[in-house]
């Protein structure tokens, strides 16, 4: 309809000025339901990290309590070191990418003379290479750290059960089996928490993971169904944005995952030294 | 043979119970434990904190409830995804309603 009114005009100069006038119109509509994400998307992140500070060094004293000394002592920094750079670069850097990238694929698409399409692309593929980047590195750093250390602290733990055992006279096997006991109840308690913590990161993203979801595919249904009657340009507009819900969307998904795969290693490292016993 | 029979059926019977007492007093001492390291752990501060983060998607869900029921083994998943499933046809829905709206609103004008 906006564009047969831009047609309908006959003066040029007119018809152009009205065209740009609608497509600010536009913008102005999508940029306030986008402004509305992305405070909603810093929220959430500030949550994760937030949660993550008192969850993790819990985790880490229970695993200290199964006997994972050496495991705890080495993943504490680096975990919560990974996990607050990670949050501040999607805050401070990732975020404001987007921003920007989105920003110019729209002012390239108001004229045909300015175009700062591909450099909008550029950004977007790369906040979507760092984010890959990032959670490979947290993935990878965690597992193999938890993994050299978790045969050391199962191996420590069995030789003090059986010193234990056999040095003290009397009461020796007696006192190996309740600390046997107290680490085996530590260990439940730890994967209990661990679980709470996944339920809780979940509760966190959810409801703007579901948000996203629903308006990528309300923003691409768009595109598609205003295709033969709009604009190019409104089209592509409307395709951009899409694009944009969908980095968007990867962010938040990452960073969740990031965090439920942290937890899972968290426990899984800590349990797997039990299996020494 | 009347004797012996008695007296199979009193070790049977002996052996069951005394396993049976044996189990209940592990598990009683086990509750135990856990109960004691949830205190000086301060775990109630963690689920305290945990609620707060999760009130607003799973309000009437206990956190307390869940590290009980994963203490034990029995996570109820089901209301979970329910209430997921839920939000996401909450948030369809919600959709759906705007853009009724703005196509109605763009037919009237």
């Amino acid at each position: 309809m906006l564009k047969a009114i831009s047609e309908g005009l006959e003066n040029k100069t007119v018809s152009q000025v009205t065209y740009y006038v609608q497509y600010i119109l536009l913008v102005a509509l999508i940029m306030t339901n986008f402004s509305e994400v992305i405070t909603m998307i810093k929220e959430s992140i500030q949550n994760l990290v937030g949660f993550s500070y008192t969850l993790i060094p819990l985790l880490l004293t229970l695993m200290m309590t199964t006997g994972n000394i050496a495991s705890a002592s080495m993943i504490q920094p680096v975990l919560l070191i990974l996990i607050t750079f990670i949050g501040s670069v999607i805050s401070n850097f990732l975020l404001p990418m987007v921003l920007i990238g989105t920003s110019l694929g729209i002012v390239s698409k108001i004229s045909s003379r300015i175009q700062v399409d591909k450099i909008a692309k550029f950004m977007k593929s790369g906040v979507v290479w760092i984010l890959g980047i990032s959670l490979t590195l947290f993935v990878g750093i965690l597992s193999l750290e938890g993994n050299l250390t978790s045969s050391v602290d199962g191996v420590t733990a069995k030789t003090a059960k059986a010193a234990v055992s056999t040095v003290i006279p009397v009461v020796g096997k007696i006192l190996g089996d309740s600390v046997d006991a107290v680490i085996g109840c530590a260990s439940i308690l730890k994967n209990a928490v661990g679980l709470v913590g996944v339920i809780v990161v979940i509760a966190i993203c959810v409801m703007p993971i579901l948000k996203l979801t629903v308006l990528t595919i309300t923003y691409y249904l768009a595109s598609a169904v205003c295709e033969p009657i709009a604009d190019e340009k409104i089209v592509s507009l409307l395709s951009q944005m899409g694009d944009t819900f969908k980095v968007l969307l990867a962010m938040l998904i990452s960073v969740s995952v990031m965090l439920i795969i942290g937890i899972a290693i968290v426990v899984k490292i800590s349990n797997s030294s039990l299996m020494y016993r | 043979m009347r004797y012996k029979k008695i007296l199979l059926f009193f070790l049977i019977f002996i052996s069951i119970t005394t396993k049976t007492f044996s189990t209940d007093t592990n598990n009683a001492a086990d509750e135990e434990i856990i109960n004691s390291q949830k205190e000086s752990f301060g775990i109630s501060g963690f689920i305290q904190e945990a609620e707060q983060y999760s009130q607003d998607v799973f309000a009437d869900i206990n956190m307390s409830d869940i590290l009980n029921s994963a203490i034990v083994g029995e996570v109820d998943n089901d209301t979970l995804w329910k209430k997921i499933i839920n939000l996401f046809g909450t948030e369809v829905k919600s959709m759906l309603k705007v853009l009724r709206y703005n196509f109605n609103h763009h037919s009237c004008t």
